[in-house]
């Protein structure tokens, strides 16, 4: 039973590992010591207990259920927060060369990106056709960076029935 | 590395003189920047609407491929980058319409594609306190741009209203 229980863990981990981008793993290894890293990671039983509990939160919220069905297609969920940075640490073309090999490398396709001050935010997505698919965030401030990425099997067609939702309810 | 990776973002959405412009004060940190890629609008475009006007948002902007807006706020140097900018559009932009107040300038030029469509519209806004630039690529009729900008809230699209094509 040990054995078995060890394996699935193994088994599991070795999913954990292949969800995470490679760019963003280079990125985090690289700065290693040079900044405070807090990682946060909710993988699919994370969500789905999400799920669960919005839906013992609101049981006949429509907007609940909207939002219930949006997290049970978010597989998982990264968050890693460079705080205390250096001012050198991480310079503004550390962050474009991520992005780029976000591009590049894994297939990431840039959907926006907004710079006010010294806040510079940008958002990729990797998906097919109408799938919103895979995002990754990139939300760089004065002496922090955090990147979040999503891996989901959302598409606008989801996303549109949230809006509605909302929509109708206003 | 950020000057060239703008150079590829612009040889997307069509490389147009006025690039120049935002590239050589992109990277100022007073500038505030918003670029919003054909990728973005494609997926706006495949969002259904029931409601009147946001059908008439997303016929709109699925014919859009790319917007940039480079502004500073709270600066005197509104009308020398006002003046700036505009230089830097030559005969490929036709100019549409300039309003003058005692407070700001305000100027929308236009380029048309061999079809004779509008395929960008520039926006150029140089106040006494303010300046903005906003460039937007795709297939354009103004008509229906005057009829969305109130409900876009993005700062200087407002001034979009005025566009409407007489």
């Amino acid at each position: 039973m040990k054995t078995f229980l060890i394996g699935c863990g193994m088994l599991l981990l070795a999913g954990t590992v292949s969800a995470q981008e490679k760019s963003i793993r280079e990125f985090k290894n690289s700065f290693k010591g040079k900044a405070d890293l807090t990682t946060v990671h909710l993988g699919s039983f994370a969500m789905k207990l999400a799920g669960l509990v919005i839906k013992m939160d609101k049981e006949d919220d429509p907007e609940a259920e909207a939002a219930k069905k949006l997290i049970s297609k978010v597989k998982n969920v990264r968050i890693y927060s460079f705080e205390n940075l250096d001012s050198t640490a991480i310079a503004d073309n550390d962050v474009y060369r991520l992005k780029r090999n976000l591009e590049v490398k894994d297939h990431y396709e840039l959907l926006m990106e907004v710079r006010e001050q010294n806040n510079l935010v940008h958002i990729l997505n990797k998906g097919r056709n109408d799938e919103l698919g895979d995002l990754v965030m990139l939300i760089q401030g004065d002496r922090d960076l955090t990147v979040i990425n999503l891996h989901t099997t959302l598409t606008i067609a989801d996303v549109n029935g949230l809006v509605k939702q909302f929509a109708s309810n206003n | 590395m950020t000057v060239l990776l703008s150079c590829q973002l612009f040889a997307q959405q069509g490389s147009s003189q006025i690039e120049r412009f935002f590239q050589r004060y992109e990277n100022d940190r007073s500038f505030t920047v918003v670029t919003i890629t054909p990728k973005m609008f494609s997926m706006f475009g495949k969002f259904d609407a029931n409601d009147p006007d946001a059908k008439t948002f997303m016929r709109v902007v699925q014919k859009l491929k790319g917007l940039r807006i480079l502004s500073k706020e709270t600066t005197k140097d509104g009308p020398r980058l006002y003046r700036e900018a505009a230089a830097f559009l030559g005969n490929d932009f036709e100019e549409l319409m300039t309003i003058r107040d005692k407070d700001s300038d305000l100027k929308f030029l236009v380029k048309e594609n061999a079809k004779g469509n509008i395929n960008e519209l520039v926006m150029l806004v140089g106040g006494s306190s303010q300046f903005l630039a906003m460039s937007l690529v795709g297939d354009i009729d103004l008509n229906e741009i005057s009829k969305i900008a109130a409900n876009i809230d993005i700062q200087g699209m407002d001034n979009l209203k005025n566009v409407r094509k007489k």
